[in-house]
């Protein structure tokens, strides 16, 4: 390289201080989710709101972990999540393929443009429609309700990316494959899905943090307590008469850190995954 | 051997190809048959509704009424005294959403990009805002902002910046500016992992020519950068001024879209004509419209990209 | 790695596929000779409320063995938009607590059951105050029962008037609006408290207007209003003295500047924190200002005057729906509800019972406020209650011109009114 040493140096420099900058930006909130949830009500609700903790004190989470249905809302959200990455995936792989390899068919391109067009119909519009097929279906106040729709939701951007993804491979595969005698979901399994892990890795993580996030139709599709989702559980304790900030901290840091966790495990598939899908548009 | 295998197979592919061609298509329609059949059933059949009910006179509590009014509803819509504020509203949301959004997830991921020590953490550390729910994210974001407990308006008070505290999500002039912001945080680390996934794929000794030539690290950025990630980058910025537009729960939970209206975008008011005015009619009617806005939007653009490239791209 | 993945991909796709399954097959549940009864409260977690209603219902279940209670426990807003859907959707629950203004939308839309030969038959019945009965009453049938009164009193911090010089709360507008002042320079706290949004700033509104001898809409006909503020410029001058009366609240720095977009969580909590003197509000501050420790010292008196004396009658219903498969075990549900026990525990002071009193300073603080209660006009008031809102806020927020706000709550009443059927026939044909 021709460029000097000092530039370099400015150049590194000058990055430290942009990544520092951004991670104080991202962080702080949950700085100051934690530090809100590790406070005692009256340090919490004073007007002199401070970094150091005088008392500090596990209440707030022992409280929202024994007394409230924090840990319901989280099972809840984890099997709807789960539930609905796995069938938005499933279905998404099988359009996806059809959407890389047949796209000279008028039905397959018709499906391509319904699913962009769906992504521009705003959900609340279709809320009391949806209420009414919901009930219409018995799926009202069940899981199968919020599986269906984030589902419906997740999948058009789940076959877009995983679509350029499998565009991606090369058509001689399969035709050998496929000499092989092998059926095409045969060689979805065996030959296209072993390639794309990572796709599929960044599309389930999308899908599952959709799922793991929405609020309006776990807020009006569930009524029973038992069955209800961390998002709109969440909002529930902003309660009755005064909003106990401290409950709703520590409820937000038990909520986050599992899924972060999870994506600092899996973040190197996530920019893999994009890549691939990214680039290609 | 090999090569009259090959010859065989041509051949038998040459003449088996019509019906080959109606077994893919039977198979490529089967792939997207579950598909198009949950989006049938939650999207169409609702939009069709939704689209039916505009013209009525629909009340969510006398469902009995229900007469044929023409485009009465749509007359109200556009009317009615805030709808021009929500509009405007939305335009500002979306496209201040998506400025800040890029620009900041533009930069990172160019930082990211460099070959630095603690990278893996850094980029951890970014990610973080995307996968807080909305909700958490508002609600931590109204904690910070409160004009009495908020740790921001403490630390401004302070630094001497505000005289007292403000309440940011409570005046017309920041409501909507702040919560955009709280926006921008949490959506900008998808554009940053997207844009940082692209900028890995150029291929460095573009760069490296470059800089023999005595080009210098900005007209690197606009010379090669940027039009490298341009597909990249319309892609993103299409789907987030779609996903922008029509969300719903950001506003709704930090202000409802109040102090009055000052914060409404047109979904807001879809939920209030909905929810709250129980008014069905006018909420399909705005609803109707403002797809109706995107879809011509999105054709405008279509055909732009289609004259300006021949026929040569599609989507 | 990529095998370990693959093989979780494939038993994550399997699980939920077997859990959708065995989902499907579950029968339906409350099948069986069991009834349930859906009943929706919005308690709160740990209050009085929710301590004693379970209890209550224990009881009730052990006495009905037949009878199980399944109790879903939400916010107000989020009751409201559930209440609505699921009436839509024709599935309802059996019982629901309520805000008052829903009344008259809930009935409009013949959701209600109608209670009256239950109420008939109920021994207790004479124990109800009956002006409340009264307001639950549409042509001569009871549509809800009430749950609790929700009057409205003057709550002061008698530390910060003290440290003030003040002797006393004051007991009309104007003395309020001169005590600003004082208290703010000799104590650096705000005077008084209001709420700019949320279901709190209509409440405090009305209560003002009836301060002021207004009425929302008078009732014209039978079943028809109309807001006559427009044709009445006696009226209109005393609307615009009331929204007056917010701006001067506000720059006389009578009230804090944010209170303007406070909902109802901040203004509570800040009362009971002493970080302003004096606010009109209800008993449930008892909870609030308890938990938060900090006032030793309050003091209850009637709201502020001005025309006259009023206060705001909050009337929060139970709703039995007319849907319900089993209207006689609601309604003995509801009898347990309004039973003693509950009625001593959790709403002591504030019972729409005439035998629970209480005693203290709660007690005698809203003691005869019930009688100079205003109540919304029973029409439909989704719109309407966010015009009150919004003619708070162009006021205080935008700084419109009085006049123009009152004029303009008054046109936009009547188009609510007329939008569903309710405006009166003169109304109507002046247009």
């Amino acid at each position: 390289m021709v460029e000097s040493k000092r530039s370099k140096l400015v150049q590194k420099l000058l990055t430290y201080v942009v990544l520092v900058a951004f991670s104080l930006f991202c962080l702080f909130p949950f700085l100051w989710m934690v530090i809100t949830a590790l406070k005692p009500t009256d340090e919490v609700r004073s007007t002199r709101p401070s970094f150091f903790i005088e008392n500090p004190t596990f209440d707030n989470f022992l409280h929202v972990f024994w007394n409230t249905g924090f840990l319901t809302y989280f099972k809840n959200s984890l099997f709807v999540g789960v539930a609905a990455t796995a069938l938005s995936l499933l279905i998404s792989v099988l359009s996806a393929y059809a959407l890389s390899r047949f796209m000279r068919f008028r039905g397959v391109k018709l499906v391509s443009v319904t699913m962009i067009l769906s992504q521009m119909v705003p959900p609340v519009l279709l809320l009391i429609p949806l209420y009414i097929i919901m009930m219409q279906l018995g799926f009202l106040n069940t899981h199968i309700s919020l599986l269906v729709a984030y589902t419906t939701f997740t999948i058009p951007l789940c076959t877009f990316m995983l679509t350029s993804f499998f565009s991606s491979i090369p058509i001689e595969l399969e035709e050998a494959a496929e000499m092989d005698g092998c059926s095409k979901i045969g060689l979805i399994c065996r030959v296209i899905l072993p390639i794309s892990i990572p796709g599929l890795v960044s599309t389930s993580l999308f899908a599952f943090v959709n799922a793991w996030n929405e609020f309006m139709f776990g807020y009006v599709f569930i009524n029973d307590d038992s069955l209800r989702t961390l998002t709109p559980g969440l909002s529930l304790f902003k309660g009755l008469y005064t909003t106990d900030w401290g409950s709703i901290m520590s409820a937000s840091v038990m909520s986050v850190l599992p899924v972060v966790i999870l994506f600092l495990y899996l973040q190197k598939y996530l920019v893999e995954g994009v890549t691939a899908g990214a680039v290609k548009g | 051997m090999r090569v009259s295998v090959e010859k065989d197979a041509e051949s038998l592919s040459r003449k088996r190809r019509p019906t080959r061609e109606v077994k893919a298509k039977q198979i490529a329609y089967m792939f997207v048959l579950p598909a198009f059949l949950f989006f049938l059933v939650i999207v169409a059949y609702p939009l069709v509704s939704v689209i039916w009910d505009s013209f009525h006179d629909k009340n969510l509590l006398n469902t009995g009424d229900g007469r044929f009014v023409g485009l009465a509803n749509y007359v109200e819509v556009i009317r009615s005294e805030y709808f021009v504020q929500a509009f405007v509203n939305t335009g500002i949301w979306t496209i201040v959403s998506v400025a800040g959004e890029y620009i900041l997830g533009i930069v990172a991921a160019l930082a990211l990009a460099q070959r630095i020590r603690g990278r893996a953490i850094f980029r951890g550390i970014i990610i973080i805002p995307w996968i807080v729910p909305v909700v958490v994210a508002g609600l931590t974001w109204t904690w910070m902002l409160t004009p009495d407990y908020g740790v921001l308006n403490s630390w401004l008070v302070k630094l001497g910046l505000l005289d007292e505290p403000y309440y940011f999500l409570g005046e017309p002039d920041t409501a909507l500016l702040s919560i955009i912001i709280v926006n921008i945080w949490r959506s900008f680390p998808f554009y940053t992992i997207t844009l940082l996934a692209a900028l890995q794929s150029i291929p460095r000794d573009i760069y490296e020519a470059a800089a023999l030539d005595g080009i210098g690290p900005v007209g690197r950025f606009f010379k090669i950068t940027l039009p490298q990630l341009k597909s990249v980058s319309i892609v993103l910025i299409m789907i987030h001024i779609i996903w922008t537009a029509i969300n719903f729960d950001f506003i709704w939970v930090m202000t409802e879209g109040g102090p009055v209206h000052s914060s409404e975008t047109l979904p807001i008011m879809i939920y209030r004509f909905a929810m709250q005015e129980l008014n069905i009619g006018l909420a399909s009617a705005l609803a109707s419209l403002m797809l109706a806005f995107m879809i011509i939007g999105f054709m405008m653009y279509y055909l732009y990209i289609q004259r300006k490239s021949g026929n040569r791209g599609g989507m | 790695m990529k095998k370990c993945l693959t093989l979780l991909m494939c038993s994550m796709i399997i699980a939920s596929l077997l859990a959708a399954c065995s989902r499907n097959g579950e029968p339906v549940s409350g099948s069986g000779d069991q009834i349930i009864l859906d009943f929706w409260t919005a308690w709160g977690p740990g209050s009085k409320e929710e301590e004693i209603g379970l209890k209550v219902i224990e009881t009730f279940e052990k006495e009905n063995p037949d009878i199980k209670v399944n109790v879903q426990v939400m916010t107000f807003d989020m009751l409201y938009d559930n209440i609505i859907t699921s009436i839509n959707a024709g599935n309802a629950p059996d019982i629901s607590w309520g805000l008052g203004e829903w009344f008259s939308d809930l009935n409009h839309a013949d959701a209600l059951l109608d209670l009256t030969p239950y109420f008939h038959e109920w021994e207790e019945k004479d124990l109800i105050y009956d002006n409340v009965i009264e307001a639950l009453t549409v042509n001569g049938k009871l549509k809800a029962l009430p749950n609790y009164l929700g009057n409205r009193a003057l709550l002061y911090n008698k530390d910060i008037l003290h440290e003030a010089g003040l002797d006393g709360p004051p007991e009309t507008w104007d003395e309020l609006l001169a005590m600003g002042p004082i208290i703010k320079k000799k104590t650096g706290k705000y005077a008084f408290g209001i709420s700019g949004t949320g279901v709190r700033a209509p409440q405090e509104l009305i209560m003002y207007l009836a301060q002021n001898d207004l009425e929302l809409a008078v009732q014209a006909e039978e079943g028809k209003f109309k807001n006559t503020w427009n044709e009445n410029p006696d009226e209109l001058e005393r609307a615009t003295e009331v929204f007056r009366f917010y701006n001067d609240l506000l720059e006389e720095g009578v009230i804090d500047p944010n209170g303007r977009s406070w909902g109802h969580q901040e203004e509570d909590t800040n009362f009971s924190l002493g970080q302003y003197a004096m606010v009109v509000n209800g008993t449930w501050m008892e909870d609030t200002i308890d938990e938060a420790g900090v006032i030793d010292n309050l003091g209850i008196a009637p709201p502020p005057k001005n025309a006259s004396e009023a206060t705001y009658l909050e009337i929060s219903p139970y709703y039995i729906f007319k849907d319900t498969d089993h209207p006689e075990e609601a309604w003995e549900l509801m009898k347990a509800m309004l039973g003693d026990e509950y009625q001593q525990g959790a709403n002591l002071y504030k019972s729409p019972r005439i035998d629970v009193k209480g005693e203290g300073l709660w007690a005698e603080g809203y003691d005869g406020l019930t009688e100079i209660g205003a109540v919304f006009p029973q029409v439909s008031l989704g719109k309407i209650t966010n015009d009150m809102t919004d003619a708070v806020g162009r006021v205080l927020l935008l700084e419109e011109n009085p006049e123009k706000t009152a004029s303009w709550l008054g046109e936009e009443i009547n188009k609510s009114l007329e939008a569903n059927g309710q405006l009166s026939e003169d109304a109507v044909r002046s247009k």
